[in-house]
């Protein structure tokens, strides 16, 4: 099969892109159960990502000078295999090393945290797509930028697939990495047999597998659970398609942590009695209740002290269930509890059922996901399958003594937007500020309402809390935010975006110069580029903002399911592969061309913001959706893969200078794509406005691709 | 309950001695920065904006040194140069006098059962009138009220509230004493005083919930109207002390024995936070000290830590870890030991440490049953400390 040399660097390139983007997957992952989860932290990790990979990319120009060139393939190629584990060992070590325990991580230290950690394997792996690319046009293999970008492409593909589907299902973090450390080593062999079968060439491989060996025998899955949990008992460590679970046993404590986070432990009586009391108190007779996620803490138990005929209770991920099943009593013993395993949002828009108490115990909406369930839309949708006189809760974690300017705007948003589906609203301030509506009477006075039930509760109750007080309280919050009237859509997460600024206040951050130096880059980049390249600097860009875009809108017209996420980035990579194999369209390629192209991907931008328009959750006919995801993804990722084909075979620089800086263009466009289109412009803007923006920012560059010399 | 609310646009008002700003662009890198600052609408931090107004009264304790007036407020003795401000963001050198910008604005108002802050001891069963501003001179990570602890009044959203009309409030709403809460009391000092005051004057208790960060000096001076404390122990650790909460123990010690020594009723609370302070060592070592320096009968609170503020990925105090430290406190010798933030434990209720009768039934913020007769167990006679009525 890799008898030919040209085979040997083939495979060599598909297990970069292979092993590349599983360890992207799993890096991301990682990250995310030790910084904070919100979009702006998941944007910087992506950016430094890939700025990085432009710059290894960047410094692969220089290759030609270094003598040794075989050598130095195989040992990054080596390299390659060992990096991913180390690199995910080292976000461990130094949270370990340098966050005090149980503090959250701040921007600035998830800024330069995490360019150190990435630094070595994402300059490498940069470094080597255009070192094989250099090693495949030195064997005078044809249009060869473009078709090792297509076959870096195909790799992370398969990567994708693999792990979406397979891997992740069936190993631990670590033995995952093992199997792409075994993978390049393979690839490392391949080379080793084709270009550098003496002495020096077996005693590099040889080190390899010895080191290989190292690697293998030690369990740095339980190393990396030692470093995060240290003494405790870990019950549980598990990773789910929607996050890492883990549960811990502190005495006769159970700890839930998600991605990190303990969500919720057991002997936690306050939260549990007031997200279920103050709405199932307003109702006066409530037999089929709703419950969207969080019931695994004890709420079922609760709301049967009302002897209703059902409790609904739906959950996104499986495992939490069984771990609640397995650890606590808090599903069990209750006959009319009926646990559905879906996204939320999705069970309410296709139910058949109407209840009379929904329960909303979703996080704070810090990211878009979060955001579709504080959205107009979701209340309009939560209504339709509501009886007469139906009551929701939801709540905010801020404190009831003082609202911060970010927090009185993101409860005068909830508190708005509730306003114009149900017809009264009222606050209870509690633990956390509970949001109660419904179109019947609502009533403030608790303890009013208990006297007409007969319940023992440990914590709402008489003796607790007293009608006054709560009155007062509320009123202290209802004077500051009554008369600013905001609402959150799904496709304007203005909540979202406060939850954002709330986070900036309550980290401190309140010098920008980080993020100056995170753009800078881009600005110098935008200066110097030639057309050439400033176009896939844009292409780039639009590429990986439209991706974002899309996975955002399909979770909120569809649900988040994680399989569906990852066919996304699938359909997106296959375009890609597509477009860069541009050969299969005949075209030949001028700057008319190229330019034409890049007025395509900007109308394409705009044409997705009017379907996405025309889609957004109305239709609700899931046979359309599918197929129109993937259209706008393939055609996405093909419009992508054509514009660097046609830009390598336009660039006459030099083959190696091409190679380089076409990458490094790309990618640094995506970077910005990430940083600034998530983090910032989608919660700032909307979805539509910056497909909009989008389109123009194309069109601008188009124009400027004919008309620059 | 309060009108008259002021903003921060009143707060900065025109007046004489404006040394005012330096300019925003000093603070600004350039363009970008500001372009970014004003999309996600966060300050740039102190700018030395403030003016004297009816909300700025001259501090009681500095002196001038030639490195900037030395704050002798509390143990952080901050230098501070003109224009800037100390670590507790209300005190400010302006023209080379020290202002203190919180007085008669607070930021939080509220009414609360006199067991909430916790005070068992202290005229159970009542309301207690509580105030704050904005600022603290710690930065407690696990802070429950960061929102206004690690701001200033200049940043906040206040009333007008000055001290006659903070106890002529009290006085409507029932209340039996004026709590200073929320934030820490150190850092609105003048005005904390002065409204008790004239609280002492119309029989008003004062009550300072704090962490005790505070110089002997001024909190002698304090002690004549103060009535009680809940004085916050967070831990029995310099180390912890500093990482935990920007502060030092020994200050905190001096406190509570100044408290004790002046007559001011007591309550210590103990915060159990997992990995920091629930070292039980550590928890026999805080109660060996409490009963070796006389504060047996002065009762102790453990209370339950829930994630908060920058303390987000610890899990909540497990009962067992509080139970085992009532424990330890009880056979160190401290006579009344509680446990709080964990609805429906018994160990809420206070019991004669003579006979073991349950003197005092609480459930709740309420009293259920109290035989405590002139300060003294109804069964048995034994004298109860606290201020009972």
């Amino acid at each position: 099969m890799f008898g030919q040399k040209k085979d040997s660097i083939k495979f060599s390139v598909f297990i970069l892109g292979f092993s590349a983007f599983i360890t992207q997957i799993i890096l991301l992952r990682e990250f995310l159960t030790v910084l904070y989860g919100n979009e702006l932290v998941i944007g910087v990790v992506l950016s430094n990502w890939m700025i990085l990979t432009a710059t290894g990319a960047f410094l692969g120009k220089y290759f030609k000078r270094f003598s040794g060139k075989k050598m130095l393939i195989i040992v990054s190629q080596l390299l390659l295999a060992f990096l991913p584990m180390v690199t995910t060992y080292s976000i461990y070590y130094l949270k370990s090393s340098f966050i005090l325990p149980g503090q959250m991580v701040g921007l600035y230290e998830t800024i330069f945290g995490s360019l150190l950690i990435l630094t070595p394997f994402c300059l490498l792996s940069g470094f080597l797509f255009i070192v094989f690319c250099v090693q495949l046009a030195g064997l005078k293999y044809s249009n060869i930028i473009g078709k090792t970008y297509a076959i870096e492409a195909f790799g992370s593909v398969v990567g994708g697939l693999v792990f979406n589907f397979i891997l992740l299902f069936l190993f631990k973090t670590f033995v995952n990495l093992k199997i792409i450390m075994l993978l390049n080593l393979i690839a490392a062999t391949i080379l080793v047999f084709n270009y550098k079968k003496n002495l020096a060439g077996f005693s590099v491989l040889g080190a390899g597998f010895l080191m290989a060996v190292f690697f293998l025998i030690k369990n740095f899955d339980s190393a990396v659970i030692q470093l995060q949990y240290q003494d405790k008992e870990v019950l549980v460590s598990e990773n789910t398609p929607y996050g890492n679970l883990v549960i811990t046993k502190t005495d006769n404590q159970f700890n839930f942590y998600e991605n990190g986070i303990p969500y919720f432990s057991t002997e936690d009586k306050i939260n549990v009695e007031e997200s279920v009391h103050y709405a199932m108190l307003q109702h006066s007779d409530p037999k089929n209740i709703l419950v969207v996620s969080g019931g695994y803490s004890g709420i079922p138990a609760e709301i049967n002290k009302y002897q209703v005929s059902a409790i609904d209770y739906v959950e996104l991920n499986p495992a939490v269930i069984n771990a609640a099943l397995q650890f606590t009593s808090n599903l069990s013993m209750i006959p009319q509890l009926n646990v559905i395993n879906r996204d939320g949002r999705q069970y309410i828009r296709q139910t058949d059922k109407k209840y009379d108490v929904v329960l909303l115990n979703i996080p704070d909406p810090v990211t878009v996901e979060l955001n579709r369930y504080y959205t107009v839309e979701f209340f309009e949708e939560l209504k339709k399958k509501m009886n007469e006189y139906g009551v929701v809760s939801t709540y905010l974690l801020n404190s009831n003594n003082y609202l911060t300017e970010e927090a009185v705007k993101t409860h005068a948003t909830l508190f708005s937007t509730l306003q114009l589906i149900f017809q009264h609203v009222i606050l209870i301030p509690g633990e956390r500020n509970y949001f109660i509506a419904s179109d019947g009477q609502l009533k403030r006075t608790i303890v009013e309402l208990l006297e007409l039930k007969n319940l023992e509760n440990s914590y709402v109750n008489e003796y607790y809390l007293n009608d006054e007080l709560i009155i007062s309280r509320s009123d202290f919050i209802m004077n500051d935010i009554r008369d600013q009237v905001r609402i959150n859509y799904d496709f304007q997460p203005v909540s979202q975006f406060l939850q954002l600024k709330y986070w900036l206040n309550k980290i401190k951050f309140i010098n920008s110069w980080p993020l100056i130096f995170l753009l800078l880059p881009f600005i110098i980049f935008i200066f110097r580029a030639n057309k050439i390249n400033l176009g896939l600097f844009s292409t780039g860009f639009t590429a990986t903002s439209l991706e974002i875009i899309l996975i955002i809108a399909f979770q909120i017209i569809y649900g988040n399911v994680y399989q569906m996420i990852g066919m996304i980035i699938t359909i997106f990579m296959i375009g890609l592969a597509t477009g860069a194999n541009y050969n299969f369209f005949k075209i030949r390629v001028d700057i008319k061309i190229y330019s034409l192209i890049q007025y395509v991907i900007g109308i394409f931008s705009i044409l997705v913001s009017i379907v996405l328009y025309l889609v957004n959750p109305k239709l609700g006919s899931i046979i359309l959706i599918y197929p129109i995801f993937a259209v706008l993804l393939f055609v996405s990722g093909t419009l992508t893969g054509m514009q660097y084909s046609f830009a390598t075979q336009l660039l006459n620089q030099g083959f190696l200078l091409n190679a380089s800086k076409s990458y490094a263009s790309d990618l640094f466009g995506s970077a910005l794509g990430a940083l600034a289109v998530a983090a910032f412009l989608i919660p700032a803007l909307g979805i539509l406005k910056v497909c909009l923006i989008l389109g123009i920012v194309n069109f601008i560059v188009g124009l400027s691709i004919l008309l620059r010399k | 309950m309060v009108s008259g609310k002021i903003t921060k646009r009143d707060f900065l008002k025109k007046a004489s001695m404006c040394i005012g700003a330096a300019g925003c662009g000093i603070y600004s890198p350039g363009i970008f920065p500001n372009t970014f600052t004003n999309l996600i609408g966060i300050g740039n931090g102190h700018l030395p904006e403030i003016d004297l107004n009816k909300w700025t009264i001259e501090a009681k304790y500095y002196v001038p040194t030639p490195k900037g007036l030395k704050c002798l407020l509390c143990p952080n003795e901050c230098k501070i140069k003109t224009d800037e401000f100390g670590e507790c963001h209300t005190r400010v050198n302006l023209d080379n006098r020290l202002y203190c910008i919180a007085y008669g604005n607070p930021c939080a108002v509220h009414i609360d059962p006199i067991e909430k802050k916790p005070l068992f001891h202290y005229l159970p069963g009542s309301r207690s009138y509580s105030i704050a501003t904005a600022g603290c001179n710690l930065a407690c990570l696990n802070c429950q009220n960061w929102e206004i602890s690690q701001t200033g009044p200049d940043k906040t959203r206040n009333h007008d509230l000055m001290p006659d009309k903070v106890v002529e409030e009290a006085i409507k709403s029932d209340c039996k004493s004026i709590a200073y809460t929320y934030s820490d009391p150190v850092a609105f000092y003048e005005y904390a005083y002065d409204t008790a005051k004239i609280a002492r004057e119309n029989g008003i208790g004062n009550v300072l919930v704090s962490a005790g960060y505070i110089l002997e000096e001024p909190l002698k001076e304090w002690c004549k109207y103060m009535d009680a404390a809940n004085i916050d122990l967070k831990s029995f650790s310099n180390e912890i002390y500093e990482m935990l909460n920007a502060g030092k123990l020994e200050p905190v010690l001096n406190t509570l024995k100044t408290l004790a020594d002046e007559g001011v009723w007591l309550e210590i609370t103990n915060l159990v936070i997992p990995d920091w302070t629930d070292d039980m060592d550590m928890i026999k070592k805080m109660c060996n000290w409490l009963v070796e320096n006389n504060f047996e009968n002065y009762p102790l609170h453990f209370s339950r830590f829930h994630p908060l503020y920058k303390l987000t990925h610890l899990p909540a105090t497990p009962v067992q870890v509080l139970e085992n430290a009532r424990k330890i406190a009880i056979s160190e010798g401290l006579k009344f030991v509680y446990i709080g933030n964990v609805p429906g434990l018994e160990s809420i209720n206070t019991y004669c440490p003579e006979c073991k009768t349950k003197i005092i039934e609480r459930k709740g913020f309420n009293i259920l049953n109290n035989k405590i007769e002139d300060s003294k167990c109804s069964n048995c006679g034994t004298f109860i400390a606290g201020r009972w009525k």
